[in-house]
Formats: structure tokens, C-alpha cells, sequence
């Protein structure tokens, strides 16, 4: 199996913190075609459980992942809790030497974070297969977030009708949309169908059809889906010309 | 005459004697369930003992048994308790610590070895995983060939009570009740002597609720349990004369006395008015209508009473909170050691804590009456003020649909937090201001522990450390000599079975004859059902005042990041929210990683978030070597730069080796070490 090696985990730690700390920092990054995926959604939805099971599946494959978890938590006296890392702990993933995960406080809005995350996100690359970045749905660097990102995922919550759907704020930007159906939401059906009705197929300007999926981060069902979707869209992302 | 004047006169107590009190035996039973009580039978001497390997614990119950007992009751370690297997990681430090490992049917023979179990009752102290433990015993017995309805005994099997406040359940809610009831109603088919839940208060009292708070949420549970049964197609008067109460006793002795009279007469009006038991007209002790009014109750006293500065004074405490559980009109007591604060009830602690039982039974003439302080205007003002809170408490939980729905909205949990923080606020008062409470400095007086008795208590650590390497290698040798595609076929069973809606008692006891692990059968019910979720929104009750106070107003200089975690499977987690909150004060960025995680795991987690301190909180197992195994991971992993802060409950003789061997000198135990070490430790590092 592919791994993370120490001396390349501890780099990349490091690394992460003094962009973080100095924002002029500046070194050269080599160009890296690792695939992005982004992961945003309201709080609550289940963004966490969806990315420990697409950070499974790619390990399967024997795929490295970075993954960068940005938690809005309360930002008071200079203070945060960041609780996202140990919704991903699993017997399988705790000790994994092929997977690196992250935790950024966003550190006030107009943070140091919206000015170092592309280049967390780049030099991250240097050291994976693939890099997930999981962000809150809400504020500055989540607008951003799209530049960065070859892949965005919406996770949804079949809480309200299809009404809701366009108030999600970023249903614009995503490819990929993941309508959450855990067991305590009563109407997954009927949301599923009605966002696949809003949102399905509707095309992004690079001519990409967006792709609606019901899943159950919580079980796995659905999930299976899901990945295809994701390298469908990876499939398509090469065809189109080269990102900056 | 009143509550403000400390007594009260006829005029304020109108006691209605038939209907709120009757005589013992007669419905609403607040005098008691047996009209002679202990005249006929004093309380069980029922000590609960447990460590090591099977046949150590073996051992102690064969010498039980020798003094003259009559009733076992089993302690199970921790990685049992959560349905773990021994040589799990997480289990690492924890393998008969404090209770004895179980991971086999065969381990499960060896604990019963030559104890004649129609003969004795045996109790059974687990919860999330007591289904497939009952399944092993059944297996045992099977195999002894000694039938079902022969068998005596408890097994606490109470799952609401872990979720509301000790943490150590293992599956989402209402598959936890699922479990627990199907073997419930196992029990109430095929076996008519087996008590299958004992429904438990006294975790709920240790969390910090308050006598009301245990009465009535452990009665709120009680009555769902009654109701899954009832769906189930059982007649009430099928299980409930077997469904068995377990409370806590605490300080307040008056209290506590009338917090007892007060659940028996509240579980019997629940069992009368909900449930539409008839009040006997013939009082027939063999009668199961009479039977299921009865609120059979075990108390224990409370271990969060006792201290760990002057252990001996335990004892004192032990005894009258013992007295006031004989005045309540219990049915069996287990007194705590005085030095069970210290992680290990030595021989010596558990003879003295049998010995205050016996001077209370055989030697004060107690027993001679029945509910002796009956009509006493106070105890019964106090007793029908518990009720009447009680009820109103209970109502509010049906308000949510009853207390599973409750549970999900975390009301309980959030009710007995603010308790134990108010509870907190009064006794952080007394250290803060000695002057204004110099009555109360007593308390945190430090006893000169002798090299002696802390000689005495290592070698017991020393003989315990011992237990983990034995115990896998047992486990070894079974798995090595068992038939493996008949264990996969029978777990496979067990999956298929948790997907339908069937009793799985049936498939739990297939798989432990064909000799599947703990670990395995609770590990294939998972797969299906998915693990618990720790919850996140209860803290820790330490005030924002107490926290600045113990960091003198200390603040980093720049941004400080910390990693905290609790090792182990210990749910217990003041001191790890303790710390949160110390670290939360000086102004760090607090990255939570959560309860039971890997020393390695930790290490990991802390090279990847570059942090500069990690916090490591452990609290039961063989508390150095979490350290230790932190040490030697945070070098393999290139970490060996980032600080290590221990904070736990430890003997001292842990304390001293973890900071002079293992040269980690940031340890905070809560209570009795000074933090600001620590403080001068950091700023050594972070500036001031």
C-alpha cells in the first residue's frame, strides 16, 4: 500500500502551519495534476460522514489521501474547538499511514486562511492522490473554495421542499450533489426527486451536467453511486482544456 | 414550623396512612414490599468482585463462597464492557484491570468453574454487550447441563441509563433497546428465576443529578422498558415481578431514606395506574400481580462521595450512607471501599467495607424493625416531596414521548449537567473562600501517605499488569484451536439475524458455542447497525470563573494549538473536558479528537495538526503505560518535539514514575495538583 512517509508527513504539517502563520510566505510549488475534491454543505448534514466514506473507498483503491477540514467554530478571544477530525476516526482510518488529515480554524473572517488555502490546498498535492477539502457552506472562504477545487460536492438535507434548494447559496458552483437521506428525515424521496427535477442535468458553463444522487452517508448505500459519479467527472474534467 | 425552621409539626403533614404510606407489604409499598422486611431476611452482603483472567476471579468467588456468601456479583474490565475483545488496541492497559476479562465461552466456563449455578444467584454488572454475555452464560449452563429455569441471578442490562449519563454503550439508541429487550423477553419466557435488567439510578446520581433527577429518570426508564415489553405481546404480570432497581446512596441522609420509600411508591402507582396492575385483595407473596408492584431495589454507596486525599475517612462516610440504605428499606447493599478512589479496592479495603455491613446487621438491632422512621413529620414531608417532584419530572420526559425520544433531545443529559454544575459551584466555593468556610477546609486536609500503604498499592498494580499478557494469550490459543468457517458462519447468522426483526438471543447463543469472541459477535451486530456516536454538547462542569482561576489568567502569547484526547474506553470525561476548558481559557486552538483513541492514534493525529501540546487524559487501566505508548509513538512518527500534558486520575506512585521516568512533567490531577507548573512549564516554551 502507498503511504504518507514520516519525513513527508511532517513537512507537510509544518509547512501547513507556517502558511497559516506567514501570510508573504511564498515557495515554489511544483505543479501537481492530484485531483481536488471539494465538500461543502450546511452544518449538520452529514459532510463528515459522506468524506470517512469516500476517504474508505479511495483507500481501498490504494489511493493517498490529504484531507483539509475547515471548521467555522466559534471564534471568540482567540479561542476554537475543532471537533470535524474526530467525526472521521474509524479502527480502519485511525492509524492509516496513507491518509493525512488537517484541521484549519478559519481564524475570523477575511482570515490568514482564505490567503494561504490555495496554497495549503497546492502543496498538498505534492504528497497524495487525491486532496478532500471540507468546508462549512457558508462565509468567504467557501465562495473561493470553487477556484481551488476540480470536483465540488453539495451535501444536501431533505429538510424542506425544492424551495429551499435555492437558498443553499452555492447550488450554482456544484457538480456533484448528494441528497443525505438519513433515517431520521422522513421525506428523502420526495426531496431527492425534486432536486433531481430542479438540478439534475442542468449544465455548468464548461458544459458539465450536474449529477444528483440519494445516498446514506450513514449506512452506505448510495455511496457506490456516488464515487462513479465523482470519476465521471474526473473523466470529464480531463477531456476539457487544462486548469490554470 | 416549617422548611426555614429546620422541623415541622402535625399541622404542615397530613398523612393520609392508607393511601401514601399503608403498612410494609401493602400497596403503595412505601414501607416496604415484605410485611416483616429484614425481620424475615436481612439484606444481601452482595460485594461486587472481579480482575484478572477468569480463573483469578474464579479463585476469589471459590473464597466468597467458603465465608458463607450466598449471591455472586461479577465485575467486568472495561474492553468487555464495551464488547471489546482483549487483544483489541484500544484495550491495551485496560485486560482485567478493574473488573475480570471476558472474551470466550470457554473464559466463561473457567469463571464458573465448580460453582454449582442452580444453586447460587449470580450478578452480572454489564450493560451494551450483556446480551451476548447472557448468551455465553446460557451456553455454560447448556453445556453443565443444568436447564434455563434453573438459573438465579441479575445482569444489569440497562441500556437507557449508559446513554443518559455513563457513556459506555456501543450502538445507536434504539438498537442498544433492542438489544436489551430482546433479552428481556428471552428472560421472562425461559427463565423464571433470572432478574434479565436491573434498572440503575446510581449512574445517573454519580454524573451529578439530583435525588430527584435519579428517581424519576430511572423510572422514566423502567416504564420503557415495561412498554417494549408489553409491545412484545407479554402479559405485565410475565416479567415485570423480575424487572429490579438499582439506586444510589449519597450524603443527605434523610434524603436518600426518603428518596427510597419515595421510588417504591412511585414504580408501584406507575405498575397500578399506567399499567393496570389490580391492588391485591389477598396479599399473596407468591402472587406475580402482587409481585409486579414491587420496586425491588440494590443500593450502593456513592463512590463519588469518597476522597482521595484522606482515604480512611471513607469509611465513615461509607457507613452512614449504609445506614441510611437499611433505613430505606433495601434489598441488598454493596458498601464501597475506602480505597476504591485509588483505582484498587485491596483485600483489605473490601473486608472493612463487608465488616461495616455486618456491624450495621448483626450488631445495632435495626433489622429488629420495620421502616422505623414512618410517620416522623419530616421523612414523610420529604418522601411525598420527592414523589411529587418526581412525577412532575417524569411528566416532562413523557413530553417528549418518553424518555428514548428524550434521550435523542439530550434533556437528561443537559438536566443533570446543570445539577452537577450547581453542585460544583457550591463546593468550588469552599476552596476559593477557606475563610468564609473554614467549617468546611476538613475536607481538603492531605493525609501523610506512608511509603507503606503506597508500597502495598503498587504491588498490586504490579500483580494486575501481569493479567493482560495472560489473558491474550488465552485468547490466542482459542482462536487457534477453534473451527474457524463454523465461527464465519454463525457471526454471518448473527448479521443476517440484526437486519430482521427477530429475537437475536437464539443466534447469539449459536455463535458463543461455536466459539466466536466478544469481540466478534458485538463487532458482526455493528456491521449492521452501526457503532455509537459520541455526542457532542455536554461539557465539562467547571465554571469559566474556576478555569481562569486555575490558569492565574494566563493567555498564549500567539496562536497555540493543542490536541486532546482520552485514551482507552473509559467514558468518564470531567478531566478531559477539564482540560478543554483550561486550554479553551488561555486562548488556544483546541482540536477535540474525542474519547477512546489509541495512544498511536494520537500521535498521529497530533505530528498531522503540527500541534504544540498534546493533552492525554486517561483514568482506569494501568494509567503509565498510555503514556508511555504515547512517548514511543510520537518518536516513530517524528512528533517528538510536541509536548506531552497528562491529565487523569492516578496514584501518586503513577504520578512520580511518569514524571521522573518518563520525563513527561506536565500531569494535572484534578483536585490535587497544582496547575501552575504547568503554566511555568508552558511558558518556558511559548513565551510569556
Amino acid at each position: 500500500m502507498k503511504e504518507i512517509g514520516i519525513f513527508e508527513r511532517s513537512a507537510l504539517a509544518y509547512i501547513i502551519s507556517c502558511f497559516q502563520k506567514y501570510p508573504n510566505m511564498e515557495i515554489h510549488i511544483d505543479r501537481s495534476d492530484t485531483w481536488v475534491i471539494g465538500v461543502t454543505g450546511v452544518t449538520g448534514v452529514g459532510k463528515s460522514t459522506l468524506i470517512e466514506k469516500l476517504i474508505e473507498t479511495f483507500r481501498r483503491k490504494n489511493m493517498r489521501v490529504v484531507a483539509l477540514l475547515i471548521d467555522p467554530s466559534s471564534q471568540k478571544r482567540g479561542w476554537a474547538i475543532l471537533g470535524d477530525r474526530r467525526n472521521l476516526r474509524s479502527n480502519d482510518l485511525d492509524c492509516d499511514k496513507g491518509l493525512f488529515i488537517r484541521s484549519l480554524a478559519t481564524r475570523g473572517e477575511g482570515s490568514a486562511l482564505t490567503g494561504a488555502l490555495p496554497k495549503i490546498i497546492a502543496y498538498s498535492k505534492l504528497f497524495s492522490d487525491i486532496v478532500i477539502v471540507e468546508t462549512a457552506g457558508a462565509g468567504q472562504t467557501d465562495v473561493e473554495i470553487r477556484e481551488h477545487v476540480d470536483t465540488l460536492i453539495q451535501v444536501l438535507g431533505p429538510l424542506g421542499d425544492s424551495l429551499n434548494l435555492e437558498k443553499a447559496g452555492q447550488s450554482e458552483e456544484a457538480n456533484i450533489f448528494v441528497v443525505n437521506g438519513r433515517e431520521d428525515f422522513k421525506s428523502n424521496k420526495k426531496f431527492f426527486a425534486s432536486a433531481e427535477l430542479t438540478l439534475g442535468g442542468q449544465c455548468l458553463d464548461d458544459g458539465w451536467k450536474k449529477k444528483v444522487y440519494l445516498a446514506n452517508a450513514e449506512t452506505g448505500s448510495g455511496i457506490p453511486e456516488v464515487i462513479d459519479g465523482l470519476f465521471e467527472h474526473r473523466e470529464f474534467i480531463k477531456t476539457i482544456k487544462p486548469r490554470e | 414550623m416549617s422548611l426555614e425552621n429546620g422541623f415541622f409539626g402535625p399541622s404542615e403533614i397530613l398523612i393520609d396512612y392508607l393511601a401514601k404510606l399503608n403498612d410494609p407489604g401493602r400497596y403503595p409499598f412505601t414501607r416496604g414490599i415484605f410485611p416483616e422486611m429484614f425481620r424475615n431476611k436481612k439484606p444481601t452482603v452482595r460485594q461486587f468482585a472481579g480482575f484478572g483472567c477468569a480463573r483469578h476471579t474464579n479463585e476469589r468467588f471459590k473464597k466468597i463462597i467458603s465465608l458463607g456468601g450466598t449471591g455472586l456479583s461479577t465485575a467486568f474490565d472495561l474492553p468487555t464492557l464495551y464488547g471489546d475483545d482483549s487483544d483489541a488496541p484500544l484495550s491495551r492497559h485496560e485486560v482485567g484491570w478493574d473488573g475480570v476479562a471476558i472474551d470466550t465461552v470457554e473464559d466463561m466456563d473457567v469463571l464458573f468453574l465448580g460453582i454449582p449455578l442452580d444453586k447460587l444467584t449470580i450478578s452480572m454488572t454489564i450493560n451494551a454487550p450483556a446480551a451476548v454475555i447472557m448468551a455465553m452464560y446460557i451456553a455454560v449452563a447448556k453445556k453443565r447441563g443444568i436447564p434455563l429455569s434453573a438459573l438465579g441471578g441479575t445482569i444489569q442490562n440497562d441500556i437507557l441509563k449508559e446513554h443518559i449519563a455513563q457513556n459506555e454503550y456501543i450502538y445507536p439508541l434504539k438498537h442498544g433497546v433492542k438489544l436489551a429487550t430482546d433479552l428481556m423477553e428471552f428472560s421472562a419466557r425461559y427463565m423464571p428465576k433470572w432478574h434479565p435488567v436491573s434498572i440503575s439510578g446510581y449512574h445517573i446520581r454519580e454524573a451529578g443529578s439530583s435525588a430527584v433527577q435519579e428517581v424519576a429518570y430511572t423510572l422514566a426508564d423502567g416504564i420503557v422498558y415495561v412498554e417494549e415489553l408489553l409491545r412484545r405481546g407479554l402479559k405485565i404480570e410475565e416479567f415485570a415481578p423480575k424487572l429490579s432497581f438499582f439506586f444510589d446512596v449519597h450524603n443527605d441522609f434523610f434524603e436518600e431514606i426518603a428518596k427510597l420509600r419515595a421510588a417504591r411508591r412511585l414504580w408501584a402507582e406507575i405498575i397500578h395506574k399506567r399499567f393496570r396492575v389490580p391492588i391485591p385483595e389477598k396479599y399473596d407473596l407468591k402472587s406475580p400481580e402482587l409481585q409486579s408492584l414491587w420496586c425491588r431495589m440494590h443500593a450502593q454507596t456513592a463512590g463519588c462521595t469518597l476522597t482521595r486525599n484522606q482515604p480512611m475517612i471513607n469509611i465513615v462516610r461509607v457507613a452512614y450512607q449504609a445506614l441510611a440504605a437499611l433505613l430505606g428499606g433495601v434489598q441488598s447493599i454493596h458498601t464501597n471501599s475506602y480505597d476504591e478512589v485509588l483505582c484498587v479496592p485491596t483485600e483489605k479495603g473490601v473486608k472493612m467495607s463487608i465488616r461495616t455491613q455486618q456491624i450495621l446487621l448483626e450488631e445495632t438491632h435495626i433489622t429488629n424493625w420495620v421502616d422505623p422512621l414512618a410517620g416522623t413529620y419530616q421523612i414523610e414531608y420529604q418522601t411525598e416531596k420527592i414523589c411529587e417532584e418526581a412525577k412532575r419530572e417524569i411528566s416532562n420526559i413523557e413530553s417528549f414521548g418518553g424518555m428514548a425520544q428524550a434521550i435523542e433531545e439530550l434533556y437528561p443529559q443537559k438536566k443533570i449537567h446543570e445539577n452537577a454544575i450547581a453542585e460544583r459551584g457550591e463546593f468550588e466555593q469552599w476552596i476559593e473562600h477557606p475563610d468564609k468556610y473554614p467549617e468546611k477546609q476538613y475536607f481538603f486536609a492531605e493525609d501523610d501517605t506512608t511509603d507503606e500503604d503506597l508500597a502495598e498499592i503498587s504491588e498490586e498494580v504490579e500483580k494486575r499488569r501481569k493479567y493482560e499478557k495472560e489473558q491474550k494469550e488465552n485468547l490466542f490459543m482459542f482462536k487457534k484451536h477453534r473451527y474457524q468457517t463454523g465461527v464465519n458462519h454463525s457471526l454471518d447468522k448473527v448479521r443476517m439475524a440484526a437486519g430482521k426483526n427477530e429475537n437475536l438471543m437464539p443466534v447469539l447463543q449459536e455463535a458463543a458455542e461455536a466459539s466466536a469472541t466478544l469481540g466478534e459477535i458485538c463487532g458482526a451486530l455493528r456491521d449492521v447497525w452501526s457503532g455509537a456516536k459520541e455526542i457532542p454538547g455536554v461539557s465539562s462542569s467547571v465554571s469559566r470563573k474556576t478555569a481562569q482561576g486555575i490558569t492565574k489568567g494566563y493567555k498564549f502569547p500567539k496562536p497555540v494549538r493543542v490536541l486532546l484526547a482520552k485514551a482507552g474506553h473509559d467514558g468518564h470525561t470531567v478531566g478531559f473536558y477539564i482540560l478543554r476548558d483550561i486550554f479553551q481559557t488561555m486562548g488556544a486552538e483546541v482540536i477535540h479528537l474525542g474519547m477512546g483513541v489509541t495512544p498511536e492514534a494520537i500521535a498521529k493525529a497530533a505530528v498531522e495538526e503540527d500541534v504544540d501540546f498534546v493533552g492525554l487524559s486517561a483514568l482506569i487501566g494501568y494509567v503509565p503505560g498510555f503514556f508511555e505508548d504515547l512517548k514511543e509513538s510520537l518518536i516513530s512518527y517524528g512528533g517528538s518535539h510536541i509536548e506531552i500534558i497528562g491529565g487523569g486520575i492516578m496514584l501518586p506512585a503513577h504520578e512520580k514514575y511518569i514524571k521522573e521516568k518518563l520525563g513527561i512533567k506536565n500531569i494535572f490531577v484534578p483536585g490535587s495538583s497544582d496547575f501552575d507548573e504547568i503554566i511555568q512549564n508552558m511558558k518556558k516554551r511559548v513565551g510569556q
